[in-house]
């Protein structure tokens, strides 16, 4: 009996811890993320709309119906053959294609969440007001798009509709303004389907309201510029099975044979991404982050940066690449090179070290705030002024209220894209 | 959400642990800090430990480190009709969380106790290194119930907790921002032993698992768009 | 563009992910599931006990892609000091070396020509250990600390070491038998994750026990 007793009694302390351990046992930060795709070939029947088309539809549009999921406001804005709508809420977008058929718009894509797994299919169409889209007669103020909404792969079903209010603000469109994404961030909290700092990433990032894009360089044990953030080749960026330490350690040839970064790509040389951001890209600010362990090869990066910036020339790319001079080291070292004034360079240091390299841009961290005056003390010499990292939202309104950068590096480009096509 | 799911998978496995374990009881009384037990009113004990805390990954990324352990200086005081007074500090210096509250403690018999109680906490942050200007201040709310078993010299204690941030104001440089005022930031559960370490002190060792959106010690790695996750931490502290 | 980290790593997500940990999970609990809580009746209130021990360990991590040649199995040895008071938890510190893995891939076809791939991967730890002896000389320990992981990797001519550090999580079930008055013989089953490179082991151990200090 007292077996018994002791056999049925809850009261041991090993039970609580092992309750304890497999309660926990279900707990994973690993989000289900998926990428909901259409397969009913609508757009398949339609017509590619013309640029001009596409011109006309972009602007600030209200929520009518869906507010509750995707904000009051939107904007609208194409980026090649993806429109781009740019929500403000929790980071959301959608992201979609689209063509006429007859005298409608059909719009297909996917609306999502940046900061979590949340996602689903979405369709639009847009008879009021497609006429003046499609450059037949009347105006801007009848356009609406009316849609639906889903969660995950199923069938949208919740309603959307999107009234014009008015166009994106032209001198918006026209003004020098760099909303550069953070290396991509493709991974991290922003779940896409590339790995940041790589070709395959540069090539769609556009699509996230992204118009530059700040990269990560180191330099390998056989001198050659590559692109990868952390200090080691980890788990956060590489595979298992990849070579794993310090990327240093290894030559181009083994890093770029053996690392498989975490969603299959290999790692890039700076020559060969900048060649892709050039020839297959419309970015148009570039930012080059040279890691300190990049010290030795400042020469090499600069002269790569030198070829990509006459490769655009040649091809009319209207697109600006700095390397970033971002430690004490890495100026000292960068004093050493011959021609150092003639190299155009981003300093993230002091206004006093920006002037003695003649850096072309200033690149302040955002703690220390707007810093007005020394901006616009840059702007009267014919310099320009970015900020990083800005991912606080009430942030990002601020600066553009009270702040005068030339642009700002974000991990969330479709938020700040948002606020800036939207004031 | 699906780790409920999971844990109720697990359930039958936990039951068979429960059926099969037998249990012999243990000796003398703990002095203890977590486990609800009734004090002498004006009775108080103090305590000094360390927090080890896991950070998810990507929030992390590969980032400079400064291994600094998150210290916590505890204090309990009886009052009459059963509550307690208790009052904890925390600190790792670029981030300071004072709280102060009051639990009621109801002894269903001499070994199995139970409490519920809130706590009320002013927490502030300030890193001015590495080329950060960053303060943040704010207030918390943790309502929280209690399971406690004493063995005798061995106590067990099951705590879960809520947490609120009530308002959160983050200045960097000279732009504030506020963050949306009480909002509900997630929950926590700890499981802690705590057993007669050497002379007159008792060791307690305690397992935590937070489910948050904003942890404080870890403040500065929050990114700006919140979403919940899982942080596990391990407590150890001598009551003196 | 860096963050901060304040607090050292303790990687108990060795319970969050993959069926493998489950499993090991698992089996511990089943180990003591049998189990009963007694004071440890002890001819002194405090001592401390050193623990030798070494043994045989395999890394049973999920690789993404794995070559022919990767040897998953390798051996460990590690010391540990207990300090025993006469009550259920015991705290300690250890250090350990083990081997994490090893792999020896030749004539690999590259876009660069062939080449041999020869990578050798091996972790110390210090930890902090907490134990409890459920019933007569049997143990369950639990370790946190922090690993130092060392590769070495010598590929298209190229010779590299590199050591990087990060956290280390064990748990272990162990039984000991008294051989004399001090020291005891026994053997432990260990699961340790070293956070690093994400890394998963499970070993198994003969151990030594000496009681050199009691009071």
């Amino acid at each position: 009996m007292i077996f018994l007793k002791k056999m049925l009694s809850i009261f041991n302390p090993v039970n609580y811890i092992i309750v304890i351990i497999l309660l926990s046992n279900g707990c994973s930060n690993d989000l289900d993320v998926i990428f909901p795709e259409w397969d009913n070939g609508l757009l398949n029947s339609t017509t590619p709309l013309t640029n001009e088309m596409k011109a006309r539809f972009e602007g600030i549009y209200n929520v009518e119906q869906g507010s509750d999921q995707f904000g009051n406001s939107v904007v609208v804005k194409w980026n090649g053959d993806y429109l781009s709508i740019y929500t403000g809420k929790n980071t959301g977008y959608f992201l979609l294609q689209g063509g006429k058929l007859d005298s409608t718009i059909y719009l297909q894509g996917l609306w999502r969440y940046q900061n979590n797994a949340e996602t689903g299919l979405t369709q639009f169409s847009m008879t009021e007001g497609a006429d003046y889209v499609l450059g037949n007669s009347g105006d801007s103020s009848g356009i609406k798009l009316k849609g639906t909404w889903g969660k995950n792969q199923n069938t949208p079903k919740e309603p959307v509709v999107l009234k014009f209010i008015r166009p994106i603000k032209p001198e918006l469109l026209t003004n020098k303004f760099y909303i550069i994404t953070h290396h991509g961030s493709g991974g991290g909290p922003e779940y896409l389907q590339q790995t940041e700092n790589t070709i395959e990433i540069a090539k769609i990032i556009e699509r996230y309201g992204a118009n530059g894009f700040e990269t990560d360089v180191r330099v390998s044990k056989d001198g050659i510029p590559f692109l990868y953030h952390d200090n080691t080749l980890n788990p956060r960026l590489v595979q298992k099975g990849s070579l794993i330490g310090e990327p240093e350690k290894y030559t181009f040839k083994e890093l770029h044979t053996f690392v498989r970064l975490i969603h299959g790509e290999q790692i890039p040389s700076l020559e060969a991404w900048l060649d892709a951001v050039v020839t297959e890209t419309n970015l148009e600010f570039i930012y080059v982050d040279c890691k300190p362990t990049a010290q030795p090869g400042l020469a090499t990066i600069a002269a790569i940066c030198e070829a990509a910036r006459q490769k655009a020339a040649s091809l009319n790319r209207d697109i600006q690449i700095y390397m970033a001079i971002t430690t004490d080291d890495l100026f000292n070292a960068f004093l050493a090179l011959p021609d150092y004034q003639n190299i155009p360079t981003i300093c993230e240091l002091s206004p006093d070290k920006l002037e003695q390299i003649n850096s072309h841009v200033w690149s302040p961290r955002f703690t220390e705030g707007t810093q007005n005056s020394e901006v616009a003390a840059l702007h009267s010499e014919g310099r320009i002024a970015i900020v990083w990292t800005v991912n606080i939202p009430s942030l990002m309104e601020q600066y553009f209220q009270d702040g005068i950068f030339d642009g700002m590096l974000t991990d969330y480009p479709t938020l700040l894209a948002y606020y800036y096509y939207g004031q | 959400m699906i780790h409920i799911v999971k844990i109720l998978k697990l359930l039958p496995i936990v039951i068979v642990c429960f059926l099969l374990t037998p249990y012999t009881a243990l000796g003398q009384k703990t002095k203890t800090l977590d486990f609800p037990a009734t004090m002498s009113p004006y009775d108080w004990r103090l305590s000094l430990g360390v927090s080890s805390i896991a950070m998810p990954e990507d929030i992390v990324l590969e980032t400079a480190s400064i291994r600094w352990p998150l210290i916590r200086f505890a204090a309990i005081m009886g009052l009459p009709s059963n509550f307690i007074l208790d009052t904890k500090i925390s600190t790792e210096i670029v981030t300071n969380h004072f709280e102060l509250g009051s639990r009621w403690i109801y002894e269903f018999n001499d070994k199995l106790h139970a409490d519920a109680g809130i706590d009320f906490a002013y927490f502030f942050g300030r890193l001015e290194q590495f080329e950060y200007n960053t303060k943040i201040h704010g207030w918390f709310t943790y309502p929280s119930v209690a399971l406690g078993y004493d063995f005798g010299s061995l106590t067990v204690t099951l705590r879960g907790s809520l947490s609120y941030i009530n308002s959160l104001s983050t200045i960097n440089g000279e732009v504030e921002s506020n963050s949306e005022e009480n909002r509900f930031n997630g929950f926590f559960y700890r499981v802690s032993l705590e057993q007669p370490f050497y002379k007159f002190t008792t060791i307690g060792l305690a397992f935590q698992m937070s489910y948050l959106k904003l942890y404080y010690p870890e403040w500065p790695l929050f990114p700006a768009i919140d979403r919940y996750y899982w942080i596990p931490e391990l407590q150890i502290w001598l009551t003196l | 563009m860096e963050c901060l980290l304040i607090t050292p790593h303790f990687l108990l997500t060795i319970i969050m992910d993959n069926k493998m940990k489950k499993l090991i999970l698992f089996l511990f609990s089943f180990l003591i599931i049998y189990s009963s809580v007694n004071a440890q009746t002890a001819d002194s209130l405090y001592n401390l006990t050193v623990y030798a021990g070494g043994g045989y360990v395999r890394n049973i991590t999920s690789f993404d892609y794995e070559y022919a040649s990767l040897n998953r199995n390798g051996f460990l040895a590690n010391l540990r000091v207990m300090w025993k008071p006469d009550y259920l938890i015991r705290a300690g510190f250890e250090v350990g070396r083990t081997d994490v893995y090893s792999l020896n891939e030749k004539d690999i076809q590259t876009d660069f020509g062939t080449t041999d791939l020869k990578t050798d991967v091996y972790a110390w730890s210090i930890m902090a250990v907490f134990s409890m002896s459920p019933f007569k000389n049997f143990e369950v320990n639990l370790g946190t600390g922090h690993a130092f992981t060392t590769v070495n990797n010598t590929s298209f001519g190229n010779e590299s070491t590199s050591t990087d550090g990060g956290s280390a999580f064990m748990i272990s079930t162990g039984y000991y038998f008294p051989v004399s008055k001090d020291l005891q013989l026994g053997g432990e089953l260990r699961g340790m994750k070293i956070a690093k490179y994400d890394d998963y082991l499970i070993s198994l151990q003969v151990s030594l026990a000496y009681k050199f200090l009691e009071w």
